[in-house]
């Protein structure tokens, strides 16, 4: 319904009929602020695609200070060809045969599963693992088992040759124990080792705790260099695999998905779907709604409520009572049957003669009493009115 | 196009095969099945565009009576049209019922009531006709609005009828019809005629007998006066449309109040032979009946006070001098049915008051709150006192404008919007038995 609006005519006929051209012009407005929605996705979704930068920890694209953007291009420079690989089937393609490679794994969202870890195994021959979860270290270094945070400046103390190569490094990290057959390096001193490497047969698997010693920010301090050079630039290849979230190639067996039928999918589309075509069937009206202009409605006693409220909010007692004593008198004169022009004083005589009361009180009543608070205020009020009756009942022919 | 509930029920059934089909294979044979039985429906649904609507509405009504109006609809198709039917009506004219079924075969036609029960009065109009057309499978329905124009006239309800028999009868007491030989003011001489049993015999006319005195002798032939009020008075009803006419006291607003004082007033006029004339006005004539007599002068100013609704605006009272001049040259019974309650804004008024006094008995009839009359009676409390005090106030302010009205030759009627149209009828009969017409 339109507002209130005053008005005999109705300003347009009650029709709901838009005329033809409005109705192509609001189909035409729907259709460019679609195109202009569809375009805004294609946009951000493009825009998205390209940046990968900055996403992963070491990322050896990313030459911010968390990238591991300066080792890999000296790496590059040292006749290593660098890959970097962020799905499972991607990191198999790249690795061959797994000869002459070595595959870095920085698992630095925790995606991977045990069974990941598994098919891992057989694919190459040397294992860099990065800052691995427990899982992988189950998995690819059994026996080498999580000891706490390390960090700080360590010291070769080991036979490993890229650490003695490296001399002192830098780096914060992951601590690890592990069994003596092992080669351990750099001690936190309390039993742990920031670097441990396992030889299975003819694997090689080596768990790099001090993750951000690859850091851009981080290489070039102290060995840090020289220990990742050795420990990467081992073969002619490095696979550097840094698995992405989607990378579903193995999904945990345990999740719900594993227990859904092919339906699943499909029966939530056509839920959805019903329940839209609920909402259209319910709310597709019959013809357009009737505005009506209506006539504008006052209430009449506004101004009296409002005025009132003023004379509270003002406590305006001497002008409310004015008023009072000025209506009272009025009344009295003509109960009285005075004429309309009678003084005061008349007033207040006749009163006083016709009720029998005292005309100094009735004087202090209608002229000179004071209203100091509210209280007094209604008091005198019930006063004039007392007397009102009074009168009335004095003058009453029985 | 509308789709129907089985339409979403056969869509929710499609769970089945999705499920036992295994998936998406499922779901395309249902959306294809489902899609195709849509198209067929929608095609040999019957087209809402072949039917030919016409309306049956009667002209006028009277507020609070309900109205029958008719659609004729005729299938001027080639298939059956079945569905649903919608007589939009604007929200006020209380159509009912909203939505009505509709099985019209090809080549037939039918007929849909829809009971009207107004809620206010003015001119109603239909919006269109919607017609929702389901196809043969009830899956989907084809619609369509169809321009079915259409008007009511619904008319005041002139609800002070009820006063009017007991003032007809106290008009009676003044004319002639009853025995009524005094003389008195607002009489004028009817005729002589002879006496009998019965007469007052202060009605007399001595100097009458004398001159019929038989001079061959014979019985004295006593010779009595009769005397009839006054006819064929001219009586100006003003209407203030302006701003303080939109005011809703006791559940009417005062424009409807003036309506029905006005209808109670031309209505015992036209009885007692006098002549009313009809203006509403603001800023402008927002309605005007001149020159109609008897019957014909209640069902024109119903008519014409029907669609009227109070404007936001000041009246301009100096045009009424000039809007009373225009409708009669001669001397007549101005009433204005106004609001007379601050000084201030009555000031236009009492300025143009003196021009119409001069010439023409005025009388101001003005409707009171009979919330602020109960107001000044009220105070137990502190905040009562204050309001009663602002009443008192108001009462104050109206008053001092009646007297000024007063003084300036003019004559105040004011009441509850109940009692104003008894209360101005009753003036009237005053100021004819008076002989101040």
């Amino acid at each position: 319904m339109s507002a209130p609006v005053a008005g005999t005519a109705p300003a347009t006929p009650a029709s709901g009929e838009r005329p033809r051209g409005r109705r192509v012009g609001l189909v035409l407005l729907w259709v460019a602020i679609g195109l202009v929605v569809v375009f805004g996705v294609l946009v951000v979704w493009a825009a998205g695609r390209g940046s990968q930068v900055g996403e992963h920890l070491r990322s050896p694209d990313d030459p911010s200070p968390g990238g591991a953007m300066a080792l890999a291009q000296v790496l590059e420079q040292q006749g290593v060809d660098v890959q970097l690989v962020h799905s499972f089937w991607e990191m198999q393609s790249a690795l061959g045969d797994g000869r002459d490679a070595t595959l870095l794994v920085d698992d630095d969202w925790w995606v991977l599963t045990d069974e990941a870890y598994q098919e891992m195994l057989p694919l190459a021959e040397h294992l860099v693992i990065v800052q691995p979860t427990d899982a992988a270290l189950a998995r690819l270094a059994p026996g080498v088992e999580y000891a706490g945070f390390a960090g700080g400046t360590f010291a070769a103390d080991c036979a490993l040759p890229a650490a003695q190569r490296a001399g002192r490094i830098a780096g914060n990290g992951d601590a690890y124990t592990a069994p003596a057959s092992a080669t351990r390096c750099y001690a936190d001193g309390q039993g742990g080792s920031a670097l441990v490497r396992v030889d299975r047969g003819t694997l090689t698997i080596t768990v790099l705790g001090l993750g951000d010693l690859l850091g851009n920010d981080t290489i070039a301090s102290q060995g840090d260099a020289a220990l990742a050079l050795g420990l990467l630039g081992e073969q002619p290849r490095l696979v550097w695999y840094q698995p992405d979230v989607d990378d579903y190639a193995f999904e945990d067996s345990n999740s719900l998905a594993a227990h859904q039928g092919p339906w699943f999918l499909p029966l939530v589309v056509l839920l959805l779907l019903v329940g839209v075509a609920a909402a259209v069937w319910r709310g597709r009206r019959m013809g357009p709604v009737v505005v009506e202009d209506l006539p504008v409605v006052v209430r009449s006693s506004e101004t009296m409520e409002g005025r009132a409220r003023l004379y509270e909010r003002g406590g305006a007692r001497d002008h409310a009572l004015a008023t009072l004593r000025t209506a009272t008198l009025a009344r009295l004169a003509r109960t009285l049957g005075l004429a309309r022009t009678a003084s005061d004083d008349e007033i207040v005589a006749a009163t006083a003669a016709a009720t029998g009361r005292d005309p100094a009180t009735i004087d202090f009543l209608l002229r000179s009493a004071e209203a100091r608070d509210d209280r007094a205020l209604v008091g005198l009020s019930d006063g004039l009115l007392r007397l009102e009756q009074e009168l009335r009942r004095a003058v009453q022919p029985d | 196009m509308a789709i129907s509930g089985w339409f979403v029920a056969v869509l929710a059934v499609g769970a089945v095969p999705v499920v036992l089909l295994g998936g998406w294979p499922g779901f395309a044979l249902w959306a294809a099945l489902l899609t195709l039985g849509g198209i067929v429906d929608a095609l040999l649904a019957g087209s809402p565009g072949g039917l030919r609507v016409t309306r049956e509405v009667p002209a006028r009504s009277r507020l609070g009576e309900p109205v029958e109006a008719r659609l004729v609809i005729v299938n001027s198709g080639r298939r059956t049209v079945r569905g649903a039917v919608r007589d939009a009506w604007q929200p006020s004219a209380g159509a009912r019922p909203a939505r009505q079924r509709l099985l019209v075969p090809p080549g037939e036609r039918r007929a849909l009531q829809t009971t009207l029960t107004p809620t206010r009065r003015g001119e109603l109009r239909a919006a269109g006709v919607t017609v929702r057309s389901t196809g043969p499978l009830h899956l989907v329905a084809r619609q369509r609005t169809l321009r079915v124009p259409g008007a009511l006239r619904v008319l005041p309800p002139f609800a002070s009828r009820r006063h009017l028999p007991s003032r007809i009868a106290r008009l009676r007491e003044l004319d002639g019809r009853t025995s009524l030989l005094v003389r008195g003011q607002g009489t004028e001489f009817d005729s002589l005629r002879e006496y009998v049993r019965g007469d007052d015999v202060r009605s007399i006319d001595w100097r009458a007998t004398a001159r019929r005195r038989d001079p061959a002798g014979g019985g004295a032939k006593l010779v009595v006066r009769t005397w009839r009020p006054e006819r064929d008075r001219r009586i100006v009803i003003v209407i203030d449309s302006g701003r303080s006419a939109a005011a809703r006291i006791a559940d009417e607003v005062r424009l409807d109040t003036a309506f029905e004082a006005s209808l109670l007033l031309a209505a015992l006029a036209t009885r007692a032979g006098d002549r009313v004339d009809l203006a509403v006005y603001d800023r402008r004539v927002r309605g005007r009946v001149q020159g109609a007599t008897g019957a014909q002068l209640l069902a024109r100013m119903v008519d014409v006070l029907a669609p009227i609704e109070p404007e936001l605006i000041e009246p301009d009272w100096y045009g009424v001098p000039a809007l009373v001049r225009s409708i009669t040259p001669h001397r007549a019974l101005v009433v204005l049915l106004t609001t007379i309650d601050a000084p201030g804004a009555a000031q236009p008024l009492l300025a143009m008051l003196p021009e119409l006094t001069r010439r023409h008995t005025v009388v101001v009839a003005s409707v009171t709150d009979p919330e602020v009359i109960a107001a000044t009676a009220t105070r137990t409390a502190s905040d009562e006192v204050y309001r009663a005090a602002s009443a008192e106030r108001a009462v104050q302010d109206a008053t001092r404008v009646a007297a000024a009205i007063r003084r300036l030759g003019g004559e105040v009627v004011t009441g509850a919007p109940q009692e104003l149209p008894p209360a101005l009828a009753d003036h009237y009969l005053a100021l004819k038995a008076a002989g101040r017409l």
